[in-house]
């Protein structure tokens, strides 16, 4: 019986860590191979506090010295790691896992190859784990049935902070961020500011599960840490699913228990001797995580996304009167519009966003050559061009995934050159891309509310410190991502995965992810390319009150001349990196020499 | 202290690891992993000859032809039974390296398990040595240099020479365009971990000869062979062989700076220092999502 709760008890503990590596790898997408690190750490905090530094009775501060010093690891790790947009971050994690234990080993602070012995163990008030136990009226409770006790609390703790953190906002765009952080940051949030809170919060919490493994053993060392320990949190959080906590729970009582089983197997029924039993148990994490991720990389429980419900005010609503385009959808365009220009200003109002001699080369090859534009409030802008002209470089420039090498740009008179995109975006400015970039993995109202700028729950700081305020704002935000969704004709599809949409309601979701967005000036890259013609009118209106109904600057990207015409008041026209003409769509689209440098720049060029 | 002989000790190491360097590299541009697995092709060549010597009695040179053998076979063995199901299926990165780390932990603690965990040597005669440069070099040393460089020289001959080699790099060049030309990527991955397996061997039957059989040879060396490659970066071949030589001078250096237990410490510490000052590498550009993500 002894044994079996002391199997309990470390499972307890395990399936704590696993919550960590979830939170960073399975929520946050970071290829992390260093998770032992963080255990040890917490493990090594609460050891050195608990018998150097602290009284016999400060078993919650030894816990607090083990969260902190996994936390501030994580802290330390994520500067590296999580540079150049963390492509090198397994290979920083999989550095200091081999780092660490040479360092544990050398340091006299950890005690060396000896590790620290006689770590206190758990402790509340008067009572000690030295103690025989617990006496509660008649019934006494033994030190390691309180022990299991108060490690399932802490499981159970760990699984309920794992799952409200999960469906916050601020897990929301943890998600988000996992599926796409170049649009995650066309959104005005800073990925690696996401990525590196997550990552301090997985370790912390990592740091936790080794500070009570600390206390439950009395015990750390070097060999405790090493490469074996977090293969063994990977085989758990793999196993039973990296993307879904109740996955990487079961995950850790699964293959606790496929050990045990394996042990009984090898010891009582084999006879295999002892000696061996250690080797074999690693061969079988190493063979079952092949296994898993031969039959099923997922795990056991797959991903579940939150269901919303539309709210019962607006069922009645939606069922009858949902329009199936926009209000005001058709207000024709201004029989002469106002003259929105490529490089000349508008008369009677100052443009929103302007930009002269913007220039951007890669390598040897000249993207942007000269490109001057001016966007104007409740404007419509048409770039059009021959493929390779310098058009979504210039969307890029502007929304800053690409600084360029010369020229200048502001938005309200405020300079975006030499700023990050989520900077500008916090400007005003926002993109749709060419390839949609949806997250797909969120449902459809997910990329509505991740996309929501007024969000006091997507920070780690915000959810943790104002809850209330974060409920409140997210009643707010899904409230009006339902009137969005209604609004786009995507209601129906609320909880479906945006990846698992057809291409044109992605693209559709784009235009209603900007427009949550709510931006002064928004940059659509080919919005209609791909969509059916009979849909393409719903397209248009949506595009047209953007401008005309919501007051946005707005500059598209197109080659569908009949939508330029329709759509757009100015069009620029760009060639080999330049503005070579802008003017009404008639000036342009009727310029025969326009016309056939665009359509025929190909043959010219044979010629 | 001099340092001479820290110098020429690290410079014989780095060359040895200049091999697995050249051998990891080869499959990261090619294939697009980064294959840890190697390490296990490492242990089944030296458990080979160890086999070969001990239960067989074979000179020591028949059991290095062995595990030259044996060597390539087992790499193109893992790729087959193992790594294909998942390139096949274009598993991400992170599958990539798990499953190659994996594939080293079990061979490792099946031959921990099965063949004990003590060192065998090969060669139980006293090895002739020479006094250079303030240090004693032995004749398996000075082999093990000197091998290492023909190696690579061959390596360099068969990529750049044969129709093959060509190929190889054709595939670590742009997979899609090869594969448009008529080019079996399956074959070309099958040459390509034959050809490491066999650089591998190359590096492991001097380094066995001097050092010994256990276990756990193998995680030095390949790891610091991939810390080579980030270090170095993947521009051309040459990057992680040269920034394997300067990482093993810097191994040994360790020793004459702070002491032999701060090897590592120091030398990945360096991975970490490059990666936050010059993430493309030393000698090149460097990008561990080339193919995959």
């Amino acid at each position: 019986m002894a044994y079996i709760i002391d199997v309990l008890t470390l499972t307890a503990i395990l399936m704590i860590a696993v919550h960590g590596y979830m939170l960073i790898k399975g929520l946050g997408g970071m290829l992390h191979l260093g998770h032992a690190v963080f255990y040890g750490l917490g493990a090594y905090g609460a050891a050195i506090a608990g018998t150097r530094l602290l009284p016999a009775a400060g078993f919650p501060a030894m816990l607090l010295a083990g969260i902190s010093l996994a936390a501030l690891g994580g802290a330390v790790v994520a500067w590296p790691a999580l540079r150049n947009r963390g492509r090198y971050f397994m290979i920083v994690t999989f550095a200091v896992q081999l780092i660490f234990v040479t360092l544990v080993i050398n340091l006299p602070v950890t005690g060396g190859p000896d590790g620290i012995l006689s770590v206190p163990g758990l402790a509340f008030g008067s009572w000690l784990s030295s103690s025989t136990g617990l006496n509660i009226g008649s019934v006494v409770i033994s030190y390691p049935q309180v022990k299991l006790a108060v490690m399932v609390g802490f499981a159970a703790l760990s699984f309920w902070f794992c799952y409200t953190l999960i469906q916050s906002p601020y897990g929301r765009l943890i998600r988000a961020v996992r599926e796409d952080d170049v649009a995650v940051e066309a959104y005005g949030r800073d990925t690696m500011l996401i990525k590196a809170s997550v990552l301090v919060i997985g370790a912390g919490l990592t740091g936790l599960a080794g500070a009570l493994f600390a206390s439950h053993f009395n015990y750390v060392g070097p060999t405790q840490f090493e490469l074996d320990a977090t293969v063994l949190f990977l085989v758990m959080l793999i196993v039973g699913g990296q993307y879904s906590l109740l996955g990487a729970s079961v995950g850790a009582v699964l293959i606790m228990a496929l050990l045990e089983l394996l042990r009984i197997l090898l010891d009582n029924v084999l006879g295999v001797p002892f000696d061996m039993t250690a080797h074999l148990r690693q061969v079988f994490f190493a063979v079952a995580l092949i296994g898993v991720l031969a039959i099923r990389s997922t795990g056991l429980i797959a991903e579940r996304l939150p269901k919303y419900v539309l709210p019962t005010r607006r069922a009645g609503e939606a069922g009858e009167t949902i329009p199936s385009t926009v209000p005001g959808a058709h207000t024709p365009v201004p029989a002469q519009p106002h003259p929105a220009t490529g490089s000349r200003m508008d008369q009677q109002s100052a443009p929103v966003l302007t930009c002269r001699g913007l220039r951007k080369s890669f390598g040897g090859v000249t993207a942007v050559a000269d490109a001057s534009l001016d966007l104007f409030d409740g404007r419509i802008v048409a770039i059009i061009g021959p493929n390779g002209a310098g058009k979504t470089s210039t969307f890029n420039i502007l929304s800053g995934v690409e600084q360029s090498d010369s020229g200048t740009a502001s938005i309200g008179g405020t300079s975006i050159i030499g700023r990050t995109a989520a900077e500008i975006a916090r400007l005003g400015l926002a993109r749709t891309f060419q390839d949609v970039r949806v997250w797909g993995r969120l449902s459809a109202i997910e990329n509505i509310l991740a996309a929501r700028a007024n969000q006091h729950g997507a920070t780690a700081l915000g959810w943790l410190a104002h809850p209330e305020r974060s409920r409140r704002d997210e009643i707010e935000n899904l409230d009006a991502a339902w009137r969005l969704l209604e609004r786009f004709g995507l209601e129906q599809h609320a909880n479906t995965p945006a990846g698992q949409l057809s291409y044109a309601q992605r693209k559709m979701l784009a235009l209603a992810r900007i427009d949550a967005f709510a931006p002064r000036v928004m940059l659509l890259d080919e919005p209609t390319s791909g969509v059916d013609p009979r849909r393409l009118g719903t397209f248009l209106e949506h595009i047209r009150s953007f401008a005309e109904c919501e007051n946005r600057a707005v500059c598209l990207v197109e080659h569908n001349m009949t939508v330029v015409r329709d759509l757009a008041d100015w069009v620029v026209f760009m060639e080999e990196g330049r503005v070579i003409a802008a003017g009404t769509p008639a000036d342009i689209i009727g310029n025969r020499d326009l016309m056939r440098v665009y359509l025929g720049h190909r043959e010219l060029k044979v010629a | 202290m001099s340092l001479v002989p820290y110098l020429i000790n690290g410079t014989a190491f780095g060359l040895s690891i200049a091999l697995i360097a050249l051998a990891l590299a080869l499959i990261w541009r090619t294939v697009g992993m980064i294959d840890f697995g190697l390490a296990a092709v490492y242990l089944i060549t030296a458990y080979t000859a160890l086999i070969l010597k001990t239960q067989l009695e074979w000179p020591f040179l028949w059991c290095a032809a062995g595990a030259l053998i044996v060597a390539p076979l087992a790499s193109i063995g893992i790729y087959t039974a193992v790594y294909r199901h998942f390139i096949k299926r274009n598993s991400a990165l992170f599958v990539l390296v798990l499953v190659a780390l994996c594939l080293h932990i079990a061979v490792q603690h099946i031959l921990a398990a099965t063949m004990s965990a003590q060192k065998f040597f090969l060669i139980d005669d006293i090895i002739p040595g020479w006094e250079i440069g303030g240090t004693r070099l032995n004749a398996v040393q000075i082999t093990k240099m000197i091998l290492s460089l023909v190696a690579l020289a061959g390596v360099a001959y068969f990529c750049h020479r044969t129709g093959r080699g060509r190929t190889i790099l054709a595939v670590a060049d742009n997979r899609t365009l090869a594969q448009g030309i008529g080019i079996s990527t399956d074959a070309t991955y099958r040459w390509t971990y034959g050809i490491a397996g066999l650089i591998v061997g190359a590096a492991v039957v001097p380094e066995i000869a001097e050092n010994g059989v256990d276990p756990y040879i193998a995680t030095t060396p390949v790891f610091l062979g991939m810390a080579a490659i980030i270090v170095g970066g993947l521009a051309t071949f040459t990057s992680p062989v040269l920034a394997a030589v300067l990482l093993g001078i810097c191994f040994h250096l360790a020793v004459w700076g702070f002491s032999s237990s701060w090897q590592e410490v120091v030398t990945y510490a360096i991975v970490i220092a490059v990666l936050l000052l010059r993430p493309q590498g030393l000698f090149g550009s460097f990008s561990p999502v080339r193919q995959r993500a």
